[in-house]
């Protein structure tokens, strides 16, 4: 079980670093970047702020001596090998310096008349992409995940992610105990008796449930119990802990858990009607059995299983699902960052967001694979024997 | 000032109360008169209130409560009335502004504070450091970009230096008669140097936060909400009669409104689901408010491309829409249909007539159409009408309004106009790098003044969209920068926006509004154009209003 | 010698397919009796009702959807006429039964160990760990090798061949006075399945258990089966002690069976002798006899009328007008 586990976490490593490196790329190849206002900011703004996305770097003078002139303003783009400024050495020769490769000029630090030395930055321009790339995965390997670019410096992406995080996660746990408790229950019930008026109702049940989009959904549940029952306070707030204020966590949890809850019922039931028709469970009846050991102790594991293997993909769901429960209830949850920092360009917080979801869903379907192959001997390899 | 943002909310806020479709009969909060000297209003959360770097609503209408500038907003519309300072000076050439503070200014720690503040905290402002994307708002003082841009390392060598304690000496580039309107705001608000000293980026967090103005913040809990307290060292501290405003956090119009109907906020700011517009004016409510705001909602021509570098062409289809039925069926929010680019109540400060644009007339508009050589009636003479695209940003009220005038296009011109939609940053680089026909755009302006609105049609202006260019424009522009007289600033300006509605670079839809609902109990409270207000005069009664 | 089982009048019927209330005979009187510590093979193509015979006799029909009808003594008990709960009070235990395919008949998500141990624990209420030396005993008799550490393993882990011996350890647990085994060589190699036979023979007659072994084959029932039940669409064919059933084959059906099997001893025929045509289906037998349409012999009486019981002095049962032609 060791080595399997250990293969696993393996291949997610691997898979991280891919998702990591395709975001990478979506985000800074789609078009516009965080400097990009409706309002077009001046160039020395936007060079004051790229810098700390490490998106600017010094361009180093090649050869030392009095800088004659300067061609090169901020915002302005030069071609690899253009000459952006003229030296002159001590013995009085002129020498063109040259850009090593296409750039934006952010922002020039040395004048005219200046003698510069060697090596010396001379201005400040757009690193190349791959700078970029080794910067931000440097960054994240060292688990540094920045400055949000929308609080312009004032948030790191670890603030936000800790103050909302929890709450989403707290939130989506929840939606899937719901889901859990009452969805494979009731499919067990209704895969026990196919054709019986229980089979019936929960399949109804669950059609409607899968049916209604959370967006919808949602709204209702409000009207009917904040609006019009007024059982419940409007929404707005979030304690993180564990059955605290439960009044405001019961309706997000039900919107968001009700399309699971379904698809576990579904699930279950189609698992149970499988296992049911099972050489096994008719051996285990011809043993004398009582019924209620056939379901729990035979039938039972089975038909959860197909339950267990839809959990990884649901929890992805849940947490990504999340965004639209999140803006109706008014939940303080990370779903905000999914959507603004991606349409802003917010690198730092893009990245963030991607890499810790990533590694949380990677875990969680790692840990499905483990309960699963607990679940069913046959998919550990390696044996018990 | 970014309008995009809510898109998301918006579209959820819609379908919630399609949904929830009959109004509540909850009356329980919004009707009883408050108890306590506490006013509690609704917000998106802001993500910074560094008054250094304020761009954003919601961060400045925090700020604005925490900090005073030297000059500050007045109760409606109005010239500025002095804030930390007891007076100014002006000199004659309007180039030079000198500032003089009051005596025993403190900071709400205690904290004497004075010219050096300002000094500081301007400075910082611009420093490249600081990465301020408000700091172009003081460009027009002297040395203020050079230093800005990091050519000039040397913080003297900005315009602004405080001869003693008690004065702030000012240099402008150009005599700005705005100068005052730029000065109340956020960005020129001073900042404590010892807190920032000591906390860094984390200053601004309470119980580290320290503020000069009405208010002081006690509590951010994020995502949730903000309590300010009355700053017991604020200079008319004696003249702001509530004790404690809460800013409580929303992302929702829908919950907003909610909010407001119990009686958890007394104010939505701009945060009235759009579908309750129509109920809401339909029943009368008193304490549902649409302001004007200043904001123009346009299209932008492409106007070095064919079609649309022919003029007579961009009349043709400006005369084509008729807006008073757009706004009118598409919006219905209380936005007005424009012909022109100020927005009137802008306009109406400045005491500038507005220089409207053609009126709806698609019978001349056929009649330009068909001066430019296009054909309208099949068989007539003349070349067909090419196919033009239409871009907007993905969002439902953009699709709705881009469907309106392609339907008039068609009905009025027979011209077929495609649409397109597209994220927002895309159509952004379409727009900067020309490669469009037409596109959906907009501007509001930073000070109310409408030359932030001329400075945008300059030629080589990073937001003029359409490329358009005219030395006689460009000529208007200039003097009207360099202009301090009223008189002539108001016939340059007139002289500007009649040039831009002949030429007609683009195709005004709206002028934005701004709804909110406002408890009947406040006083203290009146509609202004920026959507500025400082709560240190509002007040509750015991009656509401009728 | 004293008989165990006695059935007589069987029968079952099976709701028809389409859901409706139409309900079709799949084992149409059937009536044999066996006695203690003897093995009766129950010989028949597939869907003879072999396998729905015995299922009934054990309640393991799906109530809703099959009817069972007569008696089945047991010890003088009529299991058909047992509550739910009685019924399983003496599955396992006196009864007990052996399914076709080892690699399905087991829960592959339970170790061997448990799925033998609760046997025992239902039974006779012992407890998981007094039940583990039996089960351990029990695996050891059946010839598994390392039977203690085997106990720990999964179905899956097993070989066919092995998962049989685990099944018929299973069944005989409790020393049943009947074991029930359903095709329990079909699935195996030819090689293992003498195998298989030769211990569940030697185990049942050390316990005195009784077998009804259901196969298709002949050549399974004929090392093994003290007596011969032929069964066709239902119905009794012929039924006689297995040396006299092969020697001198009555019925025209029991005949076309033996040719078909491959002889291992003599000469190996030109072709194996295949049954033309196939069997009736479920509730289409008319009121002739049912072989009637694939019979060499078949006559215009045969389409007609049933052929009666015809019993003579050897405890040889035929249904056929013309056992001799």
């Amino acid at each position: 079980m060791g080595a399997f586990i250990a293969r696993r976490l393996g291949g997610s490593a691997l898979v991280l670093f891919l998702i990591f490196s395709l975001s990478f790329l979506i985000m800074r190849l789609s078009p516009g970047s965080p400097f990009d206002q409706d309002r077009q900011l001046p160039p020395a703004v936007v060079a004051n702020q790229a810098r700390v996305l490490g998106m600017a770097e010094g361009i180093a003078a090649e050869r030392g001596g009095v800088i004659v002139s300067i061609e090169a303003e901020p915002g302005q783009k030069l071609d690899e090998g253009a000459r952006y400024a003229i030296v002159a050495a001590k013995d009085g020769s002129k020498h063109a310096l040259r850009v090593p490769r296409a750039l934006t000029v952010f922002r020039v630090v040395r004048r005219r008349g200046e003698t510069i030395a060697r090596g010396k930055v001379l201005l400040y321009a757009t690193t190349s992409l791959l700078s970029q790339y080794a910067h931000s995965l440097t960054s994240m390997l060292r688990l540094d995940f920045g400055v949000t670019f929308d609080s312009q410096g004032q948030r790191s992406v670890a603030d936000n992610l800790r103050e909302t995080l929890p709450v989403s996660m707290e939130l989506g746990f929840y939606a899937l105990c719901f889901a859990l408790f009452l969805g494979v229950p009731a499919g067990i019930a209704a895969g026990r008796r196919q054709g019986s008026l229980t089979d019936y109702s929960v399949m109804s049940l669950a059609l409607v449930g899968i049916s209604i989009p959370t967006i919808i959904s949602g709204p209702l549940l409000i009207m009917v119990f904040v609006v019009k029952l007024a059982w419940l306070p409007p929404q707005g707030g979030w304690q993180v802990g564990f059955f605290s204020a439960w009044s405001l966590k019961i309706l997000p949890a039900l919107t968001l858990g009700l399309v699971y809850a379904a698809r576990f019922a579904r699930l279950a039931r189609a698992g149970m009607l499988e296992v049911a028709s099972a050489d096994w469970i008719r051996t285990a009846r011809a043993k004398g059995l009582s019924e209620r050991v056939v379901v729990m102790r035979h039938a039972l594991r089975g038909a959860v299983l197909p339950v267990v293997s839809y959990l990884g993909p649901a929890a992805a769901q849940v947490l990504v699902g999340s965004v639209v429960v999140e803006t109706v209830f008014n939940i303080p949850g990370v779903s905000k960052y999914f959507i603004t920092s991606a349409i802003n360009r917010d690198y730092p917080m893009v990245m963030g967001v991607v890499v810790v979801y990533s590694t949380l869903l990677v875990l969680f379907n790692v840990a499905v694979d483990v309960a699963y192959a607990a679940l069913d001997p046959r998919q550990r390899t390696g044996g018990a024997a | 000032m970014s309008c995009f943002g809510p898109q998301m909310r918006r579209a959820v806020a819609v379908l919630l109360v399609l949904l929830s479709g009959c109004p509540t009969s909850d009356r329980r909060g919004r009707d009883v008169p408050p108890k306590q000297r506490v006013f509690a209003y609704a917000e998106v959360e802001p993500e910074f209130i560094d008054p250094a770097l304020i761009g954003e609503t919601a961060g400045g209408r925090v700020a604005e409560q925490l900090f005073e500038p030297l000059m500050t907003v007045p109760l409606g519309d109005g010239a500025p009335i002095p804030g930390q300072a007891a007076r100014y000076r002006v000199s004659a050439d309007g180039r030079v502004y000198t500032f003089e503070l009051r005596r025993g200014l403190r900071w709400s720690d205690g904290t004497p504070l004075d010219a050096r503040d300002f000094l500081y905290a301007w400075r910082r402002a611009l420093a490249p450091a600081t990465r301020s994307r408000a700091a172009s708002q003081f460009y027009l003082i002297k040395g203020a970009r050079a230093f800005n841009r990091g050519d000039n390392r040397d913080p003297a060598s900005v315009g602004v230096s405080a001869p003693d304690r008690y004065t702030l000496r000012v240099e402008l580039v150009a005599p700005a008669p705005y100068f005052l309107d730029l000065v109340t705001r956020a960005p020129f608000s001073p900042t404590p140097r010892h807190v920032i000293a000591r906390h860094g980026a984390k200053w601004t967090r309470p119980p580290n936060i320290v503020s000069n103005g009405p208010f002081a913040l006690t509590e951010w809990k994020t995502r949730e909400r903000m309590i300010l307290r009355r700053n017991p060292h604020y200079r008319a501290r004696d003249k702001v009669w509530l004790e404690r405003v809460e800013v409580h956090f929303v992302e929702n119009e829908s919950v907003a409104f909610r909010w407001y109907e119990r009686g958890k906020v007394n104010w939505t700011p701009g945060m009235v689901p759009v579908e309750k517009v129509p109920i809401l004016l339909r029943q009368g409510r008193r304490d549902f408010h649409i302001d004007p705001w200043i904001c123009t909602y346009y299209y932008a021509f492409n106007v070095t491309r064919p079609p649309f570098d022919d003029v007579r062409v961009r009349r043709a289809f400006n005369m084509a829409i008729d807006k008073g039925k757009l706004t009118r069926q598409v919006l219905g929010a209380g936005q007005r249909p424009a012909t022109h680019l100020i927005p009137p109540a802008l306009s109406k400060l400045r005491a500038v007539k507005p220089q409207r644009g053609d009126a709806f007339d698609p019978v001349r508009a056929r009649a330009l159409l068909r001066e430019a050589g296009y054909r309208i009636e099949a068989g007539k003479s003349g070349k067909p009408f090419p196919v033009v695209t239409l871009l907007y940003n993905t969002f439902e009220a953009h699709r709705l309004l881009a469907e309106f005038v392609q339907r008039s296009l068609k009905n009025n011109l027979g011209v077929t106009l495609e649409i397109g939609n597209m994220e927002w940053k895309t159509l952004l680089k379409r727009l900067r790098a020309g490669d469009y026909h037409i596109a959906r755009s907009g501007w509001c302006a930073d000070y109310p003044d409408p030359q932030d609105y001329l400075e945008v049609f300059e030629t080589g202006s990073t937001n003029n969209y359409p490329r358009f260019s005219s030395a006689a424009f460009d000529h208007l522009v200039e003097r009207l920068r360099r202009e301090g007289d009223p008189a002539h600033r108001k016939h340059l300006t007139e002289a500007g926006e009649l040039l831009l509605s002949r030429q007609q670079p683009i195709l005004p839809i709206y002028f934005y509004s701004k709804p909110y609902m406002l408890s009947p109990f406040v006083r203290g409270f009146k509609p202004q154009l920026q959507d500025r207000h400082v709560l240190s005069t509002v007040r509750f009664a015991a009656k509401a209003k009728r | 010698m004293s008989v165990l089982l006695e059935v007589s009048d069987l029968r079952v019927a099976f709701r028809d397919d389409d859901g409706g209330g139409v309900f079709r005979a799949a084992v149409d009187g059937l009536s044999f009796s066996l006695a203690a510590g003897k093995t009766l093979g129950l010989v028949g193509e597939s869907g003879s009702g072999k396998s729905v015979s015995a299922l009934a006799l054990l309640g393991l029909l799906p109530r809703r959807d099959a009817r069972v009808s007569g008696k089945a003594l047991l010890d003088g008990v009529d299991l058909l006429a047992l509550s739910e709960r009685e019924l399983r009070a003496r599955r396992g235990r006196d009864v007990a039964m052996i399914f076709q395919d080892p690699m399905t008949a087991l829960n592959p998500y339970l170790r061997i160990e448990r799925q033998l141990s609760e046997v025992l624990e239902t039974h006779e209420d012992l407890s998981r760990k007094a039940a583990r030396p039996r089960v351990v005993e029990m695996l050891e008799r059946v010839g598994l090798p390392d039977a203690a550490r085997r106990a720990r393993a999964y179905p899956h882990e097993l070989s066919g061949g092995m998962r049989q011996r685990v099944m018929i350890a299973m069944s005989l647990l409790c020393r049943p006075r009947l074991l029930i085994a359903d095709e329990p060589t079909t699935a195996l190699d030819v090689t293992v399945q003498a195998q298989i036979l030769a211990l569940l023979g030697a185990l049942c007659s050390e316990l005195g258990t009784a077998i009804i072994l259901i196969t298709h084959d002949m050549g399974v029932v004929a090392g093994s089966a003290d007596e011969v039940l032929v069964l066709y669409a239902g119905r009794k064919m012929e039924q006689a002690p297995t040396t006299a059933l092969f020697d001198d084959p009555r019925h025209p059906y029991t005949r076309a069976l033996l040719r078909s099997i491959p002889r291992l001893d003599g000469e190996r025929p030109e072709r194996l002798e295949a049954i033309e045509g196939l069997p009736p289906r479920l509730g289409e037998v008319g009121s002739g006899c049912p072989f009637a349409a694939r019979c060499g012999q078949c006559q215009q009486r045969c389409r007609e009328a049933q052929p009666p019981d015809q019993s003579d002095a050897q405890d040889r049962v035929n249904h056929c007008f013309f056992p001799d032609a």
